[in-house]
């Protein structure tokens, strides 16, 4: 196959990472530089909560359209394969390529509400607790709906290409898997909801809201 | 006739239905349309829903949710139009056939 190649190098780049980044703490620690405990209270302490709120949006939206791309693209090239010989199939196989389209509609919409928390405030008054939990939310919200929706769109990628081949020898085939293809388009859904429920509380970026 | 391959064979099957194998207009716009409202419609019932309709603290939560409604609304109705043209071509092609 040919992802066989990617994953070899994605498998490598992502080992030498980690170790280099393990040595490079494990240096630095033992030198007497820096505390490994500050290491992490520094993480969540001083990094700015714009940046985990623009990170968070970015992943939502970046991610989703991953899986709705990945999606797309394995569907299509399945739909227009088969229908070289079964012309009929290209009508009604679009209800995939709709399918993984609404995945990214989610991302959208989300990255649309997360941004809708995110304003300028100066750096003296940024530092807040209630601060703190939106840009955490903010990040985490945005990683789930992102990988909900990656691999909801991978899932309904690869059943509608199998779908499409199927409709292909036997027209009834297609009404059946449609179910399947329902049941996987309902985990965006879910990553779209779990993301609501998580920065529902979360009010904007305020000034001046000390010990809120 | 006979020495035609069996690919030339099958194009020229296709040729002769001409009817079957060409999608009408009316179809590929009705699809089309559909893809424009998914991006189009999700959008504006947020804003709308959020600036005009819903009050109180969790209007942006509501709004996403109408969003996601709306969103879902369009692809069944997409579902839908593809059925039933998928259906009227089976019908179209029996009629051809019978004649």
């Amino acid at each position: 196959m040919a992802y066989a190649g990617y994953g070899r190098i994605l498998a490598y780049s992502y080992s030498y990472f980690i170790i280099a980044v393990i040595i490079f703490l494990v240096i630095f620690i033992t030198t007497g530089h820096y505390q490994l405990r500050t290491i992490f209270q520094d993480i969540l302490e001083r990094v700015s909560p714009f940046a985990w709120a623009l990170i968070g949006i970015g992943l939502c939206i970046g991610l989703s359209v991953v899986g709705a791309a990945w999606g797309i693209f394995i569907t299509g090239a399945s739909i227009l394969g088969g229908a070289v010989k079964a012309p009929r199939i290209k009508t009604k196989n679009l209800i995939s390529i709709i399918f993984c389209e609404v995945v990214a509609i989610y991302g959208v919409i989300m990255a649309i509400v997360f941004s809708a928390k995110v304003q300028s405030i100066s750096s003296s008054d940024l530092y807040s607790p209630s601060n703190y939990f939106t840009g955490f939310a903010i990040f985490w919200g945005g990683v789930t709906v992102g990988f909900c929706n990656l691999f909801c769109g991978m899932a309904v990628g690869i059943t509608g290409s199998t779908a499409a081949l199927a409709d292909a020898q036997d027209p009834q085939l297609f009404v059946k898997i449609l179910v399947v293809e329902i049941f996987g388009s309902v985990l965006g859904l879910f990553g779209l909801i779990v993301g609501l429920l998580m920065t529902g509380k979360a009010g904007e970026f305020n000034a001046g809201s000390i010990g809120k | 006739m006979s020495s035609t391959t069996i690919s030339e064979k099958t194009v020229d099957n296709l040729v002769s239905q001409n009817k079957s194998v060409e999608t009408p207009r009316g179809v590929i716009f009705k699809l089309y349309s559909h893809t424009v409202m998914m991006i189009i419609l999700p959008l504006t019932t947020y804003y709308y829903t959020s600036n005009y309709y819903f009050e109180g603290e969790n209007k942006t939560t509501k709004a996403a949710l109408a969003a996601a409604g709306i969103a879902n609304v369009v692809v069944f109705s997409f579902i839908i139009t593809a059925i039933l043209e998928d259906y009227s071509s089976d019908t179209q092609q029996k009629r051809d056939k019978k004649e």
